[in-house]
């Protein structure tokens, strides 16, 4: 997945790394200027050379500006490339959840689906940043700090201070690896908390009714107390890196005082060079102490980057269905004894359904839930794979127009009445190329909104969504029909769409669009049979047959399923008085 | 922005009381090992000044070895001194931080749902989680950052100025520059990393959005439309990230180059020093020198960090004003709570009820009626007669403004609260399950045995799928979302009666769910209210027809009452509801 990243921003890692070896190389510097100024003025001061003590202070100067333009340059190519990655996955991914078949949708958690965009993406961008940049250019300053200690003061001073230095290292490694796995059990515990409120409050009247405040604030002062231990437990152990590299480092520059000081007294070594040797010490230093970060930042980054391989590597939707069609779609439905089974189940969804749905005629659709109707639909719009020979458009089998073409000439509402966060007038012209202001109307008037929305204070800009006005489930569900009425379907789809709408407002748009829509197909699937007592033919699924079919009298006159149904609900109507 | 309460502060410092020995502990561990970052380039000094450049005689521990080994004993102390340092402080954080979150925890529990519901769940969840991690930083970083730094940065003058005072008026000269610079920097860094937050918090919602509503976009082949205005989000947040980017480039690199004109200075000021160019018989001492250059590269990191506290605490106090105004509600929800706690048997009665959730807005006005232990009972009427609030005030939710509410003829201020509750079971519009066992959304909290709780789903009619899904120990999600609309609601009925309530309040649910599930649902409350009081807010009238009483509430007041029969006879309201549902 990285490949066309690489080729296209890869090259910026190319001046980055040149600039911050360079930057390595100027910082190595400063502490030998400032040995040289000391070793200028450490000598009788009739020998003092003026210029010589100005040209090092100068240099000091001079090295600081080369570190600062060097340093931001290669920040903004190698950490500014990250950036660019983290804008290059999340495109990456998102388009992929654009192109992912509806079928594998359904089967990921939608909190899991996020934590890919916002935690992974996020892990890769730092393993791809700052854990190279701060290796890279930790490992390149200690190899030329050590360098510069063995060149310029003394080789076996050198060695004999660095001696506790792999120490360091195994500790800060060791112990590292303790600190992760406490810490992660610290996090485990903070979302098992954060879980605990939440529950909490949101079951706050479940508690209160059954009197059990006490028992609750038990349980959960349980948990805080156990992530209270774990946290005192995680910093008794995180408190011990920090001392132990200093220590050890410390043990590092008393060995540098005492055999380097011993030195200079016979002669040598100079003050200056000591002092270099101090400074270039600190230089070693600071890449150890962030090994620990580098090392946990790899982790999570790796992790990270498998989880997402194995996103962006799922099929998408083959390109063929997102052509457009070559000739106008549309005609009659037929479906030829449909089996379907959704991957990875054992029952079928839907078992030999056949049918024939003139264009222009009405098909309803009913019974118990979970029977099978959604499917239909469903398959109706390509959104599964349908099996071959068992569907048809104007006697094309399905599988044979691409995806796209089917869904442009079908207006498709699901129950749920889903909206976009955005104006009522964005979530549905959205949905209709050029469409007009007046097509929007429209579109809303035949759905028996436009009074609602009318009747809000911004009209057709008010904000919908989790953010926006809160709408009803009736008046969500009707936008969405104003959505799919204004593109002018050929096959308009009614999911239980009107489930939140009382039957009166029910019975006005189902007349409108009867009238209005004459020559189109339409089916409408819904559990109020009011709903489909008009339609051409009447079609009640169980367990993914047709078990009974014919129009709303025929079905009563059989007495069957459809007929106690129906029953069922004259005498149990709503009791809430509408209005 | 909104204006700081002085009092959080006080209040905050009011918190750590009882664990002020960890605190004074802590404070004298920092005080240690800043001694040793101070004392360390001076004792570099002296090996420097008195044995490398003057050579005078060494004897025991005045010596360049004696010094070295003093060197490391000073770096162990002070990191002794830092590792008890960090775990007393964890101790000390960590345990402020659990009584904080237990007190709002308590609070929350404890309030009255008026108030509840006048913060909202989403508010009360904050404030329980972000807002207490946020005085977290507070008081486990903050409070000794702050010491530490002002700490050392008065030490490190201390000690420049008595080692060498005109060389320190010289190094002074960065310490104003580099405040100028971090503190200008760092506010340009904060108002674009507000942009950046803005921004991705947008990308994430668009992202949740995107996934919830895929089958749309797919639908209706929006894919393009949808790609553009994302990428337009997500261009914005890479620049605003790359602008970040460039000053934090910038921040150190910067500092670098003050600290090290500041040290070139310092070398020319040194050099006339020793040349005797300033006049005056003052030598200037090499080590001096280079002690100074150690002490100034120290300035910046305290600078730094006090810079970045100073936005930190900022968020703190807004966290803290936040959380204390919630412990300041009033958290009692009957001040008048008696202590009335035999046994409930079951009667219900209300005396001329008066009620308002907000001051003038008559939800009950003068609602009288007598519920008799075993009967059944239902009230109807339209949305917003005040069905749902004869709910609320029988189980002292709230509290009615005017008129009596008896159970068992002791009126509910006597009563206590927990027995009174106990004894009445409520069922939710809204059905609320726990993550958990569906064992442990069944017991509550209460000691069950497994046959109480397997008897209770078998009444309810539950035993059936919840074998299906495990039995007792069967998982239940986030909001019970592994189970249907209507095995959540049986579940809500076994919860219910599992505890053999004297009396059972039932709001009916007023989803749709289809036929054969509803069936379910109106044979198991016929087995649920037997043998016990029964109040059902009914919304479908198929549900009530065998009740022995029905009240029709319209407006705040009982129009019509009797059973089925008579109200039919009566030709009121009622039958008029009855056939109209009868006749679409």
């Amino acid at each position: 997945m990285m490949k066309r990243f690489f080729k296209k921003h890869g090259w910026r890692y190319i001046p980055g790394f040149l600039f911050l070896l360079i930057s390595s190389y100027i910082t190595t510097l400063a502490p030998i200027a400032l040995g040289h100024a000391i070793d200028y003025m450490d000598m009788d001061v009739a020998l003092i050379d003026q210029s010589k003590v100005y040209r090092q202070a100068f240099y000091i100067i001079l090295i600081a500006i080369g570190v600062f333009i060097t340093r931001y340059i290669w920040r903004y190519f190698i950490i500014g490339n990250s950036r660019f990655l983290e804008n290059f996955l999340r495109e990456e991914l998102f388009v992929k959840l654009e192109n992912l078949p509806v079928s594998f949708l359904s089967k990921q958690r939608s909190g899991d689906l996020m934590a890919y965009a916002v935690n992974d993406v996020g892990a890769v961008r730092m393993t791809f940043g700052q854990v190279i940049a701060m290796s890279v250019s930790g490992l390149s300053t200690a190899v030329m700090a050590i360098y510069s200690m063995v060149t310029k003061v003394d080789p076996k001073l050198t060695l004999l201070a660095l001696l506790p230095v792999p120490v360091a290292v195994f500790v800060i490694v060791k112990l590292g690896g303790i600190v992760r796995r406490k810490f992660r059990y610290v996090q485990s515990l903070f979302s098992e908390l954060s879980g605990e409120v939440n529950e909490t409050i949101m079951g706050v009247q479940v508690i209160k009714s059954f009197a059990k405040e006490e028992e609750r604030l038990d349980e959960f002062s349980d948990i805080s107390k156990t992530m209270y231990d774990a946290n005192v437990n995680l910093a008794d152990t995180s408190s011990l890196i920090w001392p132990s590299i200093s220590v050890i480092f410390g043990l590092c520059y008393a060995i540098g005082l005492i055999v380097g000081g011993h030195m200079v007294l016979a002669g040598k070594l100079s003050l200056g060079a000591l002092v270099t040797f101090n400074g270039s010490l600190l230089l070693v230093q600071q890449p150890v102490m962030s090994l620990g970060r580098i090392i946990n930042m790899l982790q999570r980054g790796l992790a990270s980057y498998k989880r997402l391989q194995v996103i962006l590597n799922q099929p998408g939707i083959p390109e063929k269905e997102m052509e457009d069609a070559q000739e106008p779609v549309g005609g009659d439905i037929d479906i030829k004894d449909l089996t379907f089974r959704y991957p990875e189940t054992e029952n079928n969804a839907l078992d030999h359904i056949s049918l024939h749905l003139p264009k222009g005629a009405t098909l309803g659709v009913v019974g118990p839930t979970g029977s099978g109707k959604t499917t239909l639909m469903h398959l109706l719009l390509k959104m599964y794979p349908v099996p071959e020979r068992s569907v048809y458009i104007g006697g094309t089998d399905i599988t044979e127009i691409p995806a796209k073409a089917v869904r442009e000439q079908a207006g498709f509402v699901p129950q749920d009445g889903f909206l976009f966060s955005a104006s009522v007038r964005d979530n549905i012209k959205f949905y209709q190329p050029g469409a007009t202001d007046e097509d929007m109307v429209r579109a809303a008037k035949l759905a028996s909104v436009h009074d609602d929305i009318a009747s809000f204070p911004d009209g057709y800009d008010t904000q919908v969504g989790e953010r926006g006005t809160h709408l009803s489930g009736g008046q969500k569900q009707r936008i969405a029909l104003a959505r799919a009425l204004i593109r002018n379907p050929q096959l308009l789809i009614l999911d239980d769409t009107l489930s939140a709408v009382d039957n009166h407002t029910e019975q006005q748009i189902l007349t409108r669009l009867s009238d209005y829509y004459d020559g189109k197909t339409t089916v409408i699937v819904s559990h109020r049979l009011s709903a489909v007592k008009h339609a051409q033919e009447i079609i009640f699924i169980k367990d993914g047959q047709i078990a009974e079919r014919g129009t709303h009298d025929q079905l009563m006159a059989q007495n069957g399923l459809y007929a106690q149904m129906y029953l069922q609900q004259e005498e149990g109507g709503d009791c809430d008085e509408k209005k | 922005m909104k204006k700081n309460n002085p009092s959080s502060l006080i209040r905050l410092a009011k918190m750590m009381k009882p664990y002020m020995k960890y605190l004074y502990f802590v404070f004298f561990c920092v005080l240690v090992s800043n001694l040793g970052v101070l004392i360390k380039p001076y004792l570099v000094k002296i090996i420097i000044d008195d044995f490398l450049t003057s050579g005078l005689p060494q004897k025991g521990i005045y010596s360049i070895t004696g010094l070295g080994i003093s060197y490391f004993l000073v770096v162990l102390l002070s990191a002794g001194f830092t590792m008890a340092q960090r775990r007393t402080l964890a101790r000390f954080g960590q345990a402020i931080l659990h009584k904080l979150r237990t007190e709002v925890m308590e609070h929350i529990l404890h309030m009255p749902i008026k108030t509840l519901d006048k913060y909202g769940s989403g508010r009360l969840i904050t404030r329980a989680t972000n807002d207490v991690e946020t005085l977290d930083e507070f008081y486990s970083d903050i409070l000794v950052t702050l010491f530490q730094d002002i700490l050392l940065l008065i030490s490190l003058v201390f000690m420049m100025v008595k080692m060498d005072w005109q060389l320190a008026l010289v190094a002074f000269i960065g310490i104003p520059i580099i405040a100028l610079l971090t503190f200008s920097i760092r506010k340009v860094l904060k108002r674009n990393f507000e942009r950046m937050k803005a921004i991705i918090g947008h990308i994430n919602g668009f992202f949740a959005e995107n996934i919830a509503g895929m089958r749309i976009v797919q639908a209706f082949n929006r894919q393009k439309n949808k790609l553009q205005e994302f990428r337009e989000l997500n261009e914005s947040y890479l620049k605003t990230t790359l602008i970040q980017l460039k000053l934090h480039s910038m921040l150190r690199p910067a500092m670098e180059v003050v600290n090290s004109m500041i040290i070139a200075l310092l070398i020319w000021f040194g050099y006339n020093r020793i040349v005797g160019n300033f006049g005056g018989s003052a030598v200037l001492e090499l080590g001096v020198l280079y002690a100074f250059t150690d002490y100034v590269k120290q300035f910046f990191e305290p600078i730094n960090e006090l810079a970045e506290t100073y936005t930190t605490i900022q968020s703190a106090l807004v966290s803290a004003d936040r959380i204390f105004s919630l412990l300041d509600e009033q958290n009692q929800e009957d001040p008048f709570e008696g202590d009335w706690d035999k046994p409930i048997t079951g009667k219900v009665e209300f005396r001329d009820v008066w009620f308002a959730y907000d001051e003038e807005n008559w939800i009950l006005k003068g609602v009288s009626f007598t519920v008799n232990p075993g009967e059944k009972v239902a009230f109807v009427g339209s949305t917003g007669a005040g069905k749902t609030t004869i709910i609320n005030l029988i189980g002292r939710y709230y509290i009615p403004q005017k008129g009596t509410i008896l159970i068992d003829d002791v009126p509910l201020e006597r009563w206590q609260l927990k027995t009174l509750r106990s004894g009445i079971s409520v069922v939710l519009q809204d059905v609320f399950l726990f993550v958990g066992s569906i064992a442990d959304n069944i017991s509550i909290h209460s000691d069950l045995s497994e046959e109480q709780i397997r008897q209770a789903l078998d009444v309810s009619c539950a035993s059936e799928f919840v074998e299906e899904c495990g039995g007792l120990k069967g998982e239940v999600t986030e909001a019970g979302m592994n189970f249907s609309t209507g095995q959540r609601q049986l579940l809500s009925f076994a919860r219910a009666i599992a505890r053999d309530p004297a009396i059972l309040v039932l709001d009916e649910a007023t989803a749709h769910i289809d036929t054969n599930t509803e069936q379910m649902i109106q044979d198991s409350i016929e087995r649920i209210s037997k043998n016990r009081t029964s109040i059902f807010i009914a919304h479908r009238l198929s549900t009530i027809q065998s009740c022995d009483c029905i009240f029709f509430l319209e407006k705040g007041k009982i129009i019509e009452q009797g059973n089925h029969e008579t109200l039919m006879r009566q030709n009121g309201k009622y039958a008029g509801l009855v056939r109209s549902g009868q006749k679409d």
